[in-house]
Parts: structure tokens; C-alpha cells; sequence
């Protein structure tokens, strides 16, 4: 269960920075995460009105988000090491 | 028989000291010849007569000289690659007769507000293109500079000028030819091949700048972006390129030559090769003490209308000969403003095959006209 | 609660504190500025996003100019860490010749619409196909004219809808679709055809392989390229936005069929 760690935690290998004002609320990106990490905000929009992209544990790095935007809205980062950090991994393609 | 002998031309004229070798070319060989001359190494076109010619002979000699030379598919197409080669930096040009620069006008305009030097041929069936060559059958408020030559020697000369003028103004220049000079052959001096390998100008694009943070945009739209640094800001471009017009209009001196308009009663007002043969009717009628002149516009734009309205002072009427319905009558009509009546006795090129070689270019129907207009302003 | 707080949601307004590296920038090195005013979901700023990187990975953006046509990624003209050289509405690829011929150590790639390459300028990639000009043609195809505000173009489905099509476009009165990859493929002068999709994470990263094989095409001097990119237009597609991509694959895709069409093995990337 959960890969041999602990109960209620995710592996993380990266994470994201979002520009949260850049994003014009597509959610692209939702459906193009594979481990599914991306949530769209359901209530709270950004300076232009839009919803826009939150980020739960378990990216990979895997930059499909940065490669599927049309508004150049992420950096993507990968950590050196791995780290195992506390979340239910959700299921793909969760929105709010 | 197998038909008129050949006329085999005489001895050639004593060659000048200094000066190129003379050549006994046809007009359209002379064109390209002097356009080699001038550096030009890209050209692209489409046959049709009278340009045809102009187009074999550049397929035949441009990549001799390191140049390349393009049968486009379309006219659309030929303007196209001379659009791109110019945006290189490389001397280019491009032509057709008046029908096929209908088919590039959209091209020619935005050639002009991208700023790109273009030599342009329209060797021309008749006058008819006038307004199209002058007033620039595209949409927007662009000009070229054009230039008229009246015969095979001068017309050396101006394609020629025709490079130089569009290097320095970064503006197309179109050269206005005709049947009679594709096709009538004159010994002229072409002078030798331009030296290779001038410097690309520093807006040219080569593909060096990517990647820099500054990379160059050649781009009709110009390069000013709006406010908020998203887009593009044309107001901003239109201005510069209506200031950069102005300063070229101003900037290159309109050029005509005349004859016997101090004294002249009527002047005569014709360009390109009919005003070869307005010159011929004019001294005909000097000989017989008729008090007439002549001017030959050389440069269409900017037009020489100080030459004109100086001509015209203290003369009884202004006759404009045009193989057209009348067009450039009108800027001859601006020229004088008023000091003197200006009178159309020219007309369409009237010949079955369309190509603008009209009966009555001739110095008799020519008299005939002029002494008319004499005869009715005593 | 916020909905950051609701979802648990790790800090993303600034780099890691842990050891990291940037893997992939806002912007590739290619692109000036992320902004523009293209729709919510516009397929168009991913394509160019691609094509900009697959410039940078092959180290060629000292060599490129990219001739652009007229559409809504004519936005993108202005914004490019590359030379541009803005052509007429479907005359790019002419005007790429002229460059190409000039210069022949330019990499010359076109940017058109489908409005701009099939409907206006079909005659000119065809001839410059033809000719086996060796340019890469780039024709971002979201079956509508986007930036006059969503009408019928020569690469329109029956049945779609647009502002010139309204009952969806039918085969008597509007004819049907011209599938431009397959037809430039049917040319002896074009060595590398593919069409791709950025309508999800895995089609982008197809497409960019595609991208680099045609440019390989280029500078190994085959002969003429073309990647056809479908890209989303929900807003010429009169849909929400979120349905776009699926709309692509149901409409778009289903006719103008992703895949290689022609390849004469002049490029050295991974297969698409």
C-alpha cells in the first residue's frame, strides 16, 4: 500500500512555480498532468477574473504543464533528490 | 526568299576614352546587362510580353555572376521571392508589363512600408499604366520613385539610378519601360559587373541576430509594440513611414529634359518613347519657323512639375502627349495651375495586337496635332 | 478557507527552498514575453512554444528566419528571439524562397494559418513544394479563419459551424475540406510532411520530434518540409473552452489525421 511509504504521504520529485496573474483559466493544464497535481481554484480568481491552476504533492518534474500552456504560466523544478511529503495522492484529472 | 535582307549596322561610333566598351544590344538585353551592372543579384518574374525578354536574358546571365533568377509561378509568387531575397539585404528586383504588376500590388505596398529597396520593371504596354506606376495601384498611402527613360541608352542609366535610389531611400523604384524598348537595339556602354560582395545593410536579415535578445524584424507592421509591450502599435509606423516618404520626395531631385521652351508658344509634354518623337515633330516645325517646345519628364515621381510651369510661363498652351486616355495630362494641369490652357492631343495605342506599338506614334500625326493646338491659340 | 487552503496546496509563488533545478522556464529562451492577447486556450502560443524550442535544441537560432503569415499568432511576430520577416496573408512561402535562395545557410521556416496557407496561399506551398524548396512550412491548422472572428476556411469539416457555414458547413453549398499534409505529400519535391496536435501533453512532444525531423530535412538539404499542428480554437469553435481539446480529436483530428506522411529519412531525431 502507497508504494512502501508512509500512510499519507506522496513522492515528490519537483515542483512548480505558477504565475498566477498570467493564467487566463483553460485548464490545459489539469487534464495534461499525469500524476494529476493540478486543481483548478473553484471560488478565488486572479487579478483578470480567471480561475487558475493550484499545485497538491506529487509532481514529477514531467513539464508537461509548461509544454500545454498557452500563457507561459509555469516554471518547472526538479529536485535534486526526491522527497516524500504529506497528501493523498488525488486522482488524475480532480478538479475542485 | 526567305524574307528582308538584314540591315547590317555601319562601323561603330569612335569609342569615348574612358568609357565601357560599347555592345549593340536589344533593349531588354541591355536592361538586364545594366542591371547586373548595378549589383543586382536576385531576380524573380513571370513571362509576359514585353517583359519576357528581360526575363530570359537575367535566367541566362544571373547565375554567371553568382545571382540567382526565379521563374515564379505567379506574379504573386515573383514579387514574393524578390520580397524576400531584398529583406536579405541582396540587390533584388522584379517585374512584368502593367497587367501582371496589377497582380502584385498588395506585395508593392507593403514591400514599401517593410522599407525594402525593390527594383521594380514595368515594361509597360502603351502609357495606360501611368496612374498605376505613379499613383501605385496598391491600397494605402505609399510612393515609389519612378523613372521614364526615353530610349535604350538612358534607360541603362536609369536602372542604374533606379539601385542606388532604392538603397538609399529603402523604398522600391520603378523603372517605366515599353514595347519600343524591348525591342529596338541600340550600341550602349554597360560598363563592367559591380564588384561582388558590398555590405549587407545593417537592418538586412541574415539569421546572425537570433538569439542575441535583439534579434531584427523586417516587417511591414513595423516594430513598435503598444503600451502595455503586447502587439503591434501601427499608428506609430504609418507616422515614421509618412516622414520617411515626405523626406524622399524632397529628397531626390525630379528630372526632365526640354528643348526650345524659351521662346515656345506651345510646349509639348510627353515621356518615355513618345517623347522621342514629340522632340522629332517640335524641331520639324522649328525648321519651319513654328514657335513650339518640348518636355520630357524623366522622373515620373517625383514629378518635375518646377520644370513644367517654368516651361509654360508665357506660353499660349501646354499639349500633353500620352499614349492613354489621358493621365498624366493631370499632373501637367498641376504643374501650371492655371497660367496656361492645357490641352490632351494624345491617345490610346491603337495597334491589333495590344502591345501599346501605336500608328500614330509618328512624327506627321504629330505635327498635325501640335499645329492644331498652335493654330487654335494664336 | 481558501481554496489553496481547502486543497492543501503547496506554495507555488516563488522558486524551491529545497535543491532544485529549472527544467523549464515561463518562457523558452526563443520567446521575448509570455503575454498576448490570444483567446483563453488558443492552441496557437503552444505550437509556437514548440517550434522556438526545437529551434534552441538544435542550436540553429543563429541561422533561422522565420517567415510569418497573417493570423492570430501574427502576435507572436514581434516576440520572437529570432529574425522575422513578415509576409502577406498566405505569401509566406514565396517570400521564404526569396530568403532561401539568397542566402542558402539560412534555416527559412514559415509560420501560416490554415485560412493563411490552404484558402489564400494553397498555389504557394504547393509550387514551393514542388520545387522541393528546401524550407520548412509551418501551418498551424484550427480550421477557422480565428482572427476575423471564426469563418469558413479551405480546411473547415463538413459539419462544423461557423459564421459562414452557420447550419455547419455541407459539402453542396461550402464543397469540402482540403487536407493540405496529404496533398503536399503527394509531391516528388516534399521530403518531409507530418501533422500533429497540441491538444495534449503527449501530442506536443510528438509534434516537436515532427518539427525536428522537417528542420533536419532542411539543413541536411532534402528538400521541402511541412508540419501540419492542429491547434485549438474554442472560440472559433463557439465552444467552452474546456472542451477544446476533445473537440479537436472529434471534429479537427478526425479528418486531418495526425500521423508521418512522408519522410525521406533525411532527419537523425527520435521518430515521432
Amino acid at each position: 500500500m502507497n508504494g512502501g511509504r508512509a500512510p499519507g504521504s506522496v513522492l515528490v520529485r519537483g515542483t512548480v512555480v505558477i504565475d498566477v496573474d498570467a493564467c487566463k483559466g483553460c485548464e490545459l493544464c489539469i487534464d495534461a498532468c499525469p500524476p494529476g497535481v493540478l486543481v483548478m481554484t473553484g471560488h478565488d480568481v486572479n487579478a483578470r477574473g480567471y480561475r487558475y491552476p493550484l499545485l497538491v504533492a506529487g509532481c514529477t518534474a514531467c513539464r508537461a504543464c509548461s509544454q500545454i500552456c498557452p500563457d507561459f504560466v509555469f516554471q518547472v523544478y526538479k529536485f535534486d533528490d526526491p522527497v516524500e511529503l504529506p497528501g493523498a495522492p488525488p486522482s488524475p484529472g480532480a478538479t475542485t | 526568299m526567305t524574307g528582308p535582307a538584314p540591315v547590317v549596322p555601319g562601323p561603330a561610333p569612335a569609342q569615348p576614352p574612358g568609357e565601357a566598351p560599347r555592345r549593340f544590344l536589344m533593349g531588354s538585353a541591355a536592361i538586364a546587362e545594366a542591371m547586373i551592372g548595378a549589383g543586382c543579384r536576385f531576380f524573380a518574374g513571370y513571362p509576359m510580353t514585353p517583359f519576357t525578354e528581360v526575363l530570359e536574358h537575367m535566367a541566362r546571365r544571373l547565375p554567371a555572376v553568382g545571382g540567382v533568377c526565379m521563374n515564379a509561378e505567379s506574379e504573386l509568387e515573383a514579387v514574393g521571392m524578390a520580397w524576400g531575397a531584398a529583406a536579405t539585404g541582396t540587390p533584388a528586383a522584379t517585374g512584368s508589363t502593367g497587367q501582371g504588376l496589377s497582380l502584385m500590388q498588395e506585395s508593392l505596398a507593403e514591400i514599401t512600408l517593410a522599407r525594402l529597396p525593390l527594383v521594380v520593371l514595368d515594361m509597360a504596354r502603351g502609357q495606360g499604366d501611368y496612374w498605376q506606376a505613379t499613383r501605385g495601384g496598391g491600397h494605402g498611402d505609399y510612393r515609389h520613385i519612378v523613372l521614364a527613360p526615353g530610349d535604350v541608352a538612358e534607360a541603362v542609366e536609369l536602372v542604374h539610378t533606379a539601385f542606388d535610389l532604392a538603397a538609399t531611400w529603402r523604398n522600391p523604384v520603378l523603372v517605366f519601360g515599353d514595347y519600343y524598348l524591348a525591342h529596338t537595339a541600340r550600341s550602349v556602354s554597360i560598363g563592367p559587373d559591380a564588384p561582388a560582395g558590398a555590405a549587407r545593410p545593417d537592418w538586412a536579415l541574415t539569421g546572425a541576430s537570433g538569439g542575441s535578445g535583439h534579434a531584427k524584424l523586417v516587417s511591414f507592421l513595423g516594430s513598435a509594440k503598444q503600451r502595455d509591450n503586447v502587439g503591434y502599435d501601427l499608428s506609430t509606423h504609418y507616422a515614421a513611414c509618412a516622414e520617411h516618404t515626405a523626406r524622399m520626395l524632397g529628397g531626390v531631385t525630379p528630372r526632365a529634359e526640354c528643348g526650345f521652351t524659351d521662346d515656345a508658344e506651345v510646349v509639348v509634354v510627353a515621356f518615355g518613347t513618345p517623347g522621342g518623337y514629340v522632340r522629332a515633330a517640335v524641331r520639324s516645325l522649328r525648321r519651319e519657323g513654328v514657335a513650339v517646345g518640348w518636355v520630357r519628364p524623366v522622373t515620373l515621381v517625383p514629378f518635375p512639375s518646377a520644370v513644367i510651369a517654368d516651361a509654360a510661363r508665357g506660353a499660349r498652351a501646354v499639349a500633353v502627349y500620352e499614349n492613354n486616355t489621358g493621365q498624366m495630362v493631370d499632373d501637367v494641369r498641376l504643374s501650371v495651375l492655371g497660367a496656361a490652357p492645357v490641352e490632351f492631343i494624345g491617345g490610346l495605342s491603337m495597334d491589333p495586337s495590344g502591345f501599346g506599338i501605336a500608328p500614330d506614334l509618328d512624327v506627321g500625326v504629330l505635327r498635325r496635332r501640335i499645329l492644331d493646338v498652335v493654330e487654335r491659340h494664336r | 478557507m481558501t481554496d489553496a487552503d481547502r486543497h492543501r496546496a503547496i506554495a507555488t509563488d516563488g522558486p524551491p527552498t529545497r535543491p532544485a533545478r529549472l527544467v523549464d522556464d515561463f518562457t523558452p529562451a526563443l520567446v521575448d514575453t509570455g503575454a498576448h492577447h490570444l483567446c483563453p486556450g488558443c492552441g496557437e502560443p503552444i505550437a509556437v512554444r514548440a517550434l522556438m524550442e526545437v529551434i534552441e535544441d538544435l542550436a540553429l537560432e543563429r541561422r533561422t528566419i522565420a517567415v510569418f503569415g497573417i493570423g492570430c499568432y501574427t502576435a507572436f511576430s514581434n516576440n520572437l528571439d529570432v529574425e522575422v520577416l513578415q509576409a502577406l496573408h498566405g505569401r509566406a512561402p514565396s517570400v521564404a524562397t526569396g530568403v532561401k535562395r539568397a542566402l542558402p545557410d539560412t534555416v527559412a521556416v514559415t509560420v501560416q494559418g490554415d485560412g493563411d496557407m490552404v484558402s489564400e496561399g494553397l498555389q504557394e506551398v504547393l509550387h514551393a513544394a514542388a520545387r522541393g524548396e528546401s524550407i520548412t512550412c509551418v501551418m498551424l491548422n484550427n480550421g477557422v479563419f480565428g482572427e476575423t472572428g471564426g469563418h469558413m476556411t479551405a480546411t473547415t469539416v463538413l459539419g462544423q459551424r461557423t459564421k459562414t457555414s452557420l447550419e455547419g458547413r455541407d459539402p453542396v453549398a461550402h464543397g469540402r475540406p482540403i487536407l493540405l499534409a496529404d496533398l503536399v505529400a503527394r509531391l516528388d519535391g516534399a521530403a518531409y510532411v507530418g501533422r500533429g496536435a497540441v491538444n495534449s501533453a503527449g501530442n506536443v512532444a510528438r509534434t516537436k520530434r515532427m518539427l525536428r525531423r522537417a528542420l533536419e530535412t532542411q539543413t541536411a538539404g532534402a528538400g521541402f518540409s511541412l508540419v501540419e499542428i492542429l491547434t485549438m480554437c474554442p472560440t472559433g469553435w463557439f465552444i467552452e473552452t474546456q472542451d477544446a481539446p476533445s473537440y479537436l480529436d472529434d471534429n479537427l483530428g478526425a479528418v486531418h489525421t495526425g500521423g508521418v506522411l512522408k519522410d525521406v529519412g533525411a532527419g537523425t531525431g527520435p521518430p515521432p
